[in-house]
């Protein structure tokens, strides 16, 4: 039974149809309400002072750049992401996002400022590092005088978590270009940017690495066209879980930091990467803690709040924003305080689920809908679960050798790879863990990933007596499979299966195609 | 002016500022406001003559 | 005597079924639906209304359940329940030992496994893609130039099956068509298209986590080839259901009415 005060209700008629435009915001009651706008001011001083900090750049980008009119709906972003919380949730979820929104507010200031596009001799363009997305950078923090710049982040991986419909255009102008549609849409997009040369062009050289899939090395060959900078790639070995390849995954980062050298002129700080390494640590430490108090009856954080903050500092911050580690103390507080009172986390929680697989950028906020219309509380999740290795910050070879297992365990890559152990029983030891009855298993039908394991999940599933709802997905692309079409499929499975009445029915159906 | 005075013009425009921008919070006027722009930047990008040719 | 209804709008054709308290069945109707859902609705159970002497209106029905093919509901239902339900539900009454159903529907497929209440234990379902479902079968039809009754007898006698090997409705029409242009015979040419859907139903079925005694429901579970290859597939006997394998959602829809109704 709940404890919740002003219980969320009838949230669906909240929304406009199709938009998805809330025709007025929730009221969670006096203090939830002002502490909500209390944050609702803070998330549009930061856009404000990111386009006050730079005001030509950011109206230039807002001119050349699709992507960035997108960035205008990120208050939206965070409503969708807040819906129907209360107290510590509504508060640890507001924190995480604005430590969101404060990162992507300065990397856009950084690459707009930067961008030979707009400026003839740009201060940080030469001093940049180009990396792909899936890189950490705790690579760079080696190199203090340097920054690296996610190149797909900002303008297409970020952007499409905001805004569903900005990877249509990108697809279409791929597959325009020649590249056969079943491509997945997450390269897709990437190579459609390229091609519309919507990337701020910033950068002195590049690293890249051997991507998790075909479609991904596909992209790489048109960002390597588009940037023309020298460029070198890392390979990082798929069998991670033996020893035998992590003196290879070693020299392959010692490789890098020698490109890298080269092609700077600065030299690999060791001071500066042992520092990051310890603030690293830190909030490791404290990510771990969120891990444990979700193994327990009264788990206090889920869906989003979880991993979109975890995938956040652990590719962007690498160790060495202190504004992470500050939010990270200031949530654990909340958290600790709210789980000593025994708080529920939703209004109901009636299943608690793992998630596993990728999930949609352009559906992040389907645990928020999971909770509220039917009490599932997504606990855990693939995305969060990548490298939890502590760094070693006085030996220098032991420190390299958790950079490469850091590099080979991280996001899409540590669970597509290495082998079936990864993917399958490790699924199946995270439910025991976290004493889960449920999980939501997204089929990316663009990927071939994990397509040959189908049925092995689902005779699996079966023998464990767990609930396991697949959710087909399209990973970038709406238009194949909407977000309706995803809440139908669990819809399906709860009515038909589990022949459960939903928490608030104003949710089950609605139309938000139109929505960002 | 004394400094009551002052003050009370603080207040008076704190508390104009505080309604003004809890009414925008309240009815979304500034995501609806945004929605309005977005929709009418599509058109633009999509026009936009851009380098191509990789 | 009360009476109950089950509607259920298909993507291709409306079924009604009307049961008195006893469960039998007293009406059935089935419609091509049209392109208004509900208009089909209302059509389908005046029909059926028809068929019942004692009934002059569908008010006078002490609960009806609506059911249908993704968002086709019945608006006027006292309750709509997911059609997978409903065929697992019609199947349950129809013949309680059945544990399993691949239905191919006019645009779908699935996979469904059934409780010993007749509740559903797990589904699987394709609803992307028209291979494999009526659709496809209409296709092939067309490409053969032979009503849907004479294409499913087609294959029965066929000494070899010429494997098609497109999976998409629409490449595999070409296929098809290059195949009878080679003069090669009809028989092997519509045996292999029946396996190909069968290889679908397989899947499905593992899916859904079917194991023995299934059935085949829909529209499609009147074609003769496509059981027997079926059957081939899955290396288990068919069971035949003694009511119209295509009622199966409505009835089910009509006995949920009628358990719910009762206990009013």
């Amino acid at each position: 039974m709940s404890v919740w005060r002003n219980q969320p209700s009838n949230l669906g008629k909240l929304h406009q149809d199709k938009t998805g435009l809330l025709k007025h915001r929730e009221w969670r009651g006096i203090s939830d309400t002002m502490y909500d706008y209390y944050r609702w001011l803070v998330t549009w001083k930061d856009i404000i002072k990111m386009a006050l900090k730079a005001p030509v750049s950011t109206v230039k980008g807002l001119y050349h750049y699709r992507w960035m009119a997108s960035y205008l709906s990120a208050p939206a972003w965070v409503d969708r992401h807040t819906e129907g919380l209360r107290g510590a949730q509504l508060r640890m979820t507001h924190l995480h996002f604005n430590m969101l929104v404060k990162p992507t507010t300065d990397l856009i200031n950084f690459l707009l400022a930067n961008d030979r596009h707009f400026h003839k001799h740009p201060k940080w363009a030469d001093r940049t590092v180009n990396v792909d997305e899936i890189f950490s950078s705790e690579f760079i923090a080696g190199f203090p005088n340097l920054r690296d710049n996610h190149v797909t982040t900002i303008p297409i991986f970020l952007t499409s978590m905001v805004d569903q419909n900005i990877s249509a255009p990108y697809i279409d102008l791929t597959e325009s270009y020649g590249v056969p549609a079943d491509v997945c849409p997450l390269p897709s997009a990437e190579a459609g940017v390229a091609i519309n040369d919507d990337y701020p062009l910033v950068g002195i050289c590049s690293l890249t690495c051997n991507m998790p899939c075909d479609g991904s090395v596909m992209n790489s060959s048109y960002l390597d066209r588009r940037f023309n900078i020298p460029t070198q790639t890392i390979n990082v070995p798929l069998r991670y879980n033996g020893e035998d390849v992590q003196e290879y995954a070693v020299d392959e980062i010692k490789s890098a930091i020698k490109f890298v050298e080269e092609q700077t002129g600065e030299k690999w700080d060791w001071d500066a990467f042992f520092t990051a390494m310890k603030q690293y640590n830190r909030q490791t430490e404290y990510e771990i803690q969120k891990w444990e108090v979700n193994k327990t009856d009264y788990p206090q954080m889920t869906g989003a709040t979880f991993w979109l903050y975890r995938l956040f500092y652990f590719h962007i911050s690498g160790g060495m924003d202190k504004r992470f580690l500050k939010v990270d103390k200031k949530v654990n507080r909340l958290m600790l305080k709210a789980y000593e009172k025994k708080t529920p986390c939703s209004k109901e929680m009636r299943h608690r689920a793992i998630v596993w697989s990728c999930p949609a950028n352009y559906y992040t906020s389907l645990a928020n809908w999971l909770e509220n219309c039917w009490g599932i509380n997504v606990i855990m999740d693939m995305e969060t679960m990548i490298s939890y290795y502590m760094y070693d910050t006085e030996d220098k070879e032991k420190a390299l050798g958790t950079l490469a297992k850091t590099l080979q365990r991280t996001t899409m890559r540590k669970h597509t790879k290495g082998g079936y152990a990864n993917v399958v029983d490790e699924l199946w030891r995270i439910c025991e863990e976290f004493n889960a009855d449920t999980v939501i298993m997204y089929d990316q039908i663009s990927c071939k990933g994990m397509d040959g394991l189908n049925g092995v999940f689902d005779d699996q599933a079966r023998e464990r007596n767990i609930n396991f709802i697949w959710v087909a997905q399209d990973l970038m692309d709406p238009r194949t499979i909407s977000r309706r079409d995803m809440r139908e499929q669990i819809n399906k499975y709860m009515t038909t299966v589990l022949q459960e009445e939903p928490v608030d029915p104003t949710l089950v159906d609605f139309d938000d195609t139109l929505s960002w | 002016m004394g400094f009551l005075h002052i003050l009370l013009i603080i207040l008076a425009v704190i508390a104009v500022l505080f309604i003004v921008t809890f009414v925008i919070y309240w009815f979304n006027l500034d995501m609806k406001l945004v929605r309005k722009i977005y929709d009418k930047l599509q058109p633009h990008y999509d026009n936009l003559e851009k380098d191509r040719k990789l | 005597m009360k009476y109950f209804g089950g509607c259920d709008v298909g993507s291709t054709y409306t079924k009604c079924v009307i049961l008195d308290e006893n469960g039998n069945m007293v009406a059935d109707v089935t419609n091509r639906s049209k392109i208004n859902p509900v208009q089909s609705a209302e059509i389908a159970l005046n029909d059926a209304i028809a068929q019942v002497d004692s009934l002059n209106s569908a008010q006078e029905l002490a609960y009806l359940v609506g059911t249908g093919y993704g968002r086709n509901k019945v608006p006027f239902a006292d309750e709509n329940i997911s059609e997978i339900s409903c065929h697992a539900m019609g199947v349950h009454v129809t013949n309680p030992d059945v544990k399993a159903i691949i239905d191919i529907g006019g645009q779908d497929v699935k996979g469904i496994a059934i409780d010993s209440d007749g509740t559903v234990k797990n589904f699987a379902m394709n609803d992307k893609c028209a291979a494999g479902t009526g659709r496809f079968y209409e296709a092939m039809a067309n490409a053969f130039e032979m009503s849907l009754p004479e294409f499913s007898k087609l294959s029965l006698n066929a000494k070899n099956t010429i494997p098609i090997t497109a999976q998409c409705t629409v490449f595999a029409e070409s296929e098809v068509i290059s195949l009878v242009g080679e003069g090669k015979p009809m028989d092997e040419i519509a045996a292999g298209i029946q396996l190909a859907v069968a290889k679908r139903c397989f899947v499905m079925a593992k899916k859904a986590g079917a194991t023995d005694s299934i059935t085949l429901t829909g529209g499609c579970a009147k074609n003769d080839g496509l059981k027997q290859a079926i059957e081939k597939v899955l290396k288990i006997k068919v069971v035949e259901l003694k009511t119209d394998p295509q009622l199966m959602g409505a009835l089910g829809a009509a006995e949920y009415a009628r358990q719910k109704g009762m206990a009013k």
